[in-house]
């Protein structure tokens, strides 16, 4: 299906900011799109004007056109617009609507009135198509959040539609099953010429698999272009989106578009890298987690986990979904039973309740928007303030300030951007001192400028004694700021230290490390292979 | 293999007639015997820490309806005692029991309801009979086990918070649940915002919709209808003569029109009970 946008400008309800400022595009027939830009930039709100749900659903101002094969979008009725584009939300829990898989699939081809034998037909289909037959008849309760991600595509393709738009699928899954989901959409693009869109911030993972890039910013169209152009272009919003293979690439001359790592690997057999040396951190130990095991009736979550960090160190938590990562954190905090000892500064906490421990240990969930129910920034720390009963105020401005939220303090936190709300939630665990922070995916979802900001802060932490244990899939991120790897797979600790531990791992290593570990240690993260090539100078 | 379930409208009928039936006596031979073959269900489907979890919120609420009584009645003839110049007679009390266990019949009758009927089919049949009212209650029941797991790791959050959830004083413990209150409401508000949108994108609302494995009103389901019609009528013809008015005489009512009524109930649940079976799809 050919898209053509022209002109198109939009506000939201009540807003007379432009979400959308002018934007003309032109999509051919099959073609794979990933539309690329931080948060905020207007990736959403164009795939909601192309779906038709905006304004049909949202309401606001639009001007301009939407042509789906030259037929306007806002003059296509409902019943034919579902039957001809689609789209799979970020978070599967708030798509699904229905209670069995099969159930799920016949709802949206009930909706475009199709008889019985072609619902039938078309559910078994996207299921075969999807590699999920197996679940056909399963309560989707009791799915994973990646074979919930594959029911919703599988529903959207039983539509059998022109366009399929996918905002963010990735962005609430393991690696595992992200990589899945990305080959479930390959194939449909590939084989069943599928106009698809995606919409992402991580933009490495579909890199290869596009044919054409858009990056957004404020609203409005920063680049147009294949693959190919971007990564010939010098425009510095969209070397921000190249994936890191590219980076490097480009930074060792590699002129044309390496279709794979390889060229890059040939590449970089001539350059010479100066050795790269994380500091040892020569801290004390602080936590001490010794003979944990923790059980729910017959199914052991964690089996006898050993480990220690030290003060000031970082420790990732590694391994794929069900390992037991979150489950060992939250025993650490007191919230789940568990046999063996949680020893913190040579004392044992194992008589110590979760509001006792919590004045030491700090714990932090995935969703920053849990730790907002007050009115202001500065009643939102108040109030874990004085369930603790501590009197001295002060420190609510310290941290405040710390944290650069102090100018937001009589802000409703509701309004604050996504980074924003995810210092504020930290502020909330930090306003105790604890002296370990436990974080579980303290990145998960978030783009690439407030992960760069959370790194930040995570290590000035650090520097100030804090002792950190973070959970994490997204490794780059983890050798960023993290001394010390923990893998964990099916409840048991399999192997723990420095980065070396990385660096012979098959999965949980980063993209650049797969291609520089044959030529020199210790480089994980584009800024680290910099480093490690300006030494070479 | 693919086995037949009963067709959603005899089942709604049933529940009409049951709920019906025990708003409008306060029969206790009528009223135990519809408790009886909901327990019956129950416990023949596995759902026993269903009736025990409910009989721990009953009690209380069983012990709250006395006391308003109490307070508000002062009718009996048999005094058991004297409470601040209140007397507390054997009607009052057999009139706020009975009271609260219709209340019971309700929640148990929802439980029995959730086994017999299958939600997706429920759901795609009154999606074509009245599209916007499902979408509200696919939204609300959607919501539910959501906010139910939200709200776990939520007490797990605000623990770490300071907030203490087993506070001796019931104020404190009412207290602590506003912030995971406030945090509930605006998710599930964000969420059914979400969940709609995604309706509308997959085309709902937008014309008269088929049904997939469309339910056939069987030979089964016209007895069943048939059989709550005849128990929602002999109830309604004799209500007279069953009529029980604990006030005036607390003794059983027991006559032919109060044992027909409850036979029929029986009857009822029976025939629901042995017709029903797991919806088999894999065929």
């Amino acid at each position: 299906m050919q898209i053509k946008i022209q002109n198109l400008n939009y506000y939201y309800p009540n807003s007379n900011e432009k979400a959308l400022d002018n934007i003309n595009l032109e999509i051919k027939d099959g073609e794979f799109v990933l539309v690329a830009g931080y948060s905020g930039s207007g990736k959403s709100t164009l795939a909601k004007c192309i779906t038709g749900a905006i304004p049909n659903f949202y309401g606001g101002k639009i001007g301009g056109k939407i042509l789906l094969d030259d037929e306007e979008i806002l003059k296509i009725d409902d019943r034919r617009r579902a039957g001809l584009i689609t789209m799979v939300f970020q978070d599967p829990e708030r798509q699904l609507l229905m209670n069995k898989v099969y159930r799920e699939i016949a709802f949206g081809l009930e909706n475009i009135a199709l008889d019985e034998g072609t619902i039938k037909k078309r559910i078994w289909e996207s299921l075969e198509f999807c590699g999920i037959t197996d679940l056909y008849d399963r309560d989707i309760s009791t799915l994973s959040g990646g074979q919930k991600q594959k029911v919703a595509i599988a529903s959207a393709l039983s539509f059998m539609p022109k366009c399929i738009i996918l905002d963010e699928p990735t962005s609430q899954l393991d690696p595992v099953s992200a990589d899945e989901v990305l080959n479930i959409v390959k194939k449909i693009n590939r084989e069943l010429m599928i106009n698809v869109i995606v919409i992402e911030q991580r933009v490495s993972r579909w890199f290869d698999s596009i044919d054409k890039l858009i990056v957004m910013k404020d609203g409005r169209l920063k680049f147009i272009g294949t693959k190919e152009e971007a990564y010939k272009t010098s425009n510095d919003i969209v070397n921000q989106f190249l994936s890191l293979r590219l980076k490097v690439a480009k930074k060792v001359g590699v002129s044309d578009y390496p279709l794979d790592s390889r060229v890059i690997k040939n590449a970089l057999k001539n350059v010479g890298f100066r050795s790269i040396y994380k500091k040892e951190n020569t801290g004390e130990e602080r936590l001490k987690i010794k003979d944990i095991t923790i059980k729910y009736g017959s199914f052991t979550a964690v089996k006898n986990a050993n480990f220690s960090i030290k003060s000031g160190e970082i420790a990732a938590l590694i391994g794929p979904n069900g390992a037991g990562k979150s489950t060992l954190l939250k025993s650490i905090i007191g919230l789940i039973d568990y046999k063996g000892s949680v020893i913190l500064d040579g004392k044992e906490m194992n008589k110590l309740n979760v509001k006792d421990r919590a004045q030491q240990i700090g714990y932090l969930s995935q969703n920053p928007n849990d730790y907002i129910t007050k009115d202001t920034v500065y009643d939102e720390l108040l109030f874990t303030l004085n369930n603790f009963s501590i009197k001295d105020k002060g420190i609510v401005d310290d941290i405040l300030k710390k944290l650069d939220l102090y100018k937001y303090k009589d802000k409703n936190p509701r309004d604050l951007s996504g980074g924003e709300k995810q210092r504020l939630a930290l502020a909330n665990t930090l306003i105790l001192r604890p002296k370990v922070l436990l974080l579980d995916e303290p990145t998960r979802g978030i783009d690439v400028n407030i992960k760069g900001e959370i790194a930040g802060i995570l290590k000035s932490l650090a520097d100030e004694g804090i002792s950190i244990i973070l959970i994490t899939h997204d490794i780059e991120f983890a050798a960023d700021v993290c001394d010390k790897f923990i893998l964990i797979f099916n409840g048991e600790i399999a192997e723990m230290g420095d980065n070396k531990v990385l660096e012979d791992c098959i999965f949980y290593t980063t993209e650049i490390n797969k291609l520089t570990r044959d030529y020199s240690s210790g480089i994980f993260t584009y800024k680290q292979f910099i480093e490690a090539l300006e030494g070479s100078k | 293999m693919r086995t037949e379930s009963l067709h959603i409208l005899s089942l709604f009928l049933y529940a009409l007639v049951m709920i019906f039936i025990s708003f409008l006596t306060i029969n206790p031979l009528i009223l135990f015997s519809i408790l009886i073959c909901e327990v019956a269900v129950l416990i023949y489907f596995n759902k026993r820490e269903r009736i025990v979890s409910t009989i721990k919120v009953f009690l209380p609420l069983l012990i709250l309806t006395v006391f308003i009584n109490l307070i508000f009645v002062n009718a009996g003839i048999v005094v058991l005692f004297k409470v601040f110049n209140k007397y507390i007679t054997l009607e009052n009390l057999i009139y706020s029991f009975l009271f609260a266990v219709k209340l019971l019949i309700i929640i148990y009758l929802f439980y029995v309801i959730e086994i017999f009927v299958d939600s997706d089919a429920a759901v795609s049949f009154f999606s074509s009979k009245m599209p916007k009212t499902t979408l509200l209650f696919m939204v609300c029941f959607k919501l539910i086990p959501t906010m139910k797991n939200k709200l776990k790791d939520l007490r797990d959050i605000y623990k770490v918070r300071g907030v203490e959830f087993n506070s001796k004083s019931r104020f404190q413990r009412i207290k602590a649940q506003i912030p995971l209150i406030v945090v509930l409401i605006e998710e599930s508000l964000e969420a059914s915002f979400d969940i709609s949108e995604s309706a509308y994108i997959r085309g709902f609302l937008s014309g008269k919709r088929t049904t997939f494995n469309k339910s056939k009103f069987k030979h089964i389901d016209y007895f069943v209808s048939m059989l709550s019609i005849i128990s929602i009528f002999s109830f309604l013809i004799f209500k007279r003569l069953t009529d029980y008015n604990v006030y005036d005489d607390y003794r059983l009512p027991i006559n032919l029109f109060t044992f027909s009524v409850c036979i029929l109930v029986f009857l009822l649940t029976f025939v629901i009970n042995y017709y029903y079976k797991e919806n088999v799809y894999a065929d």
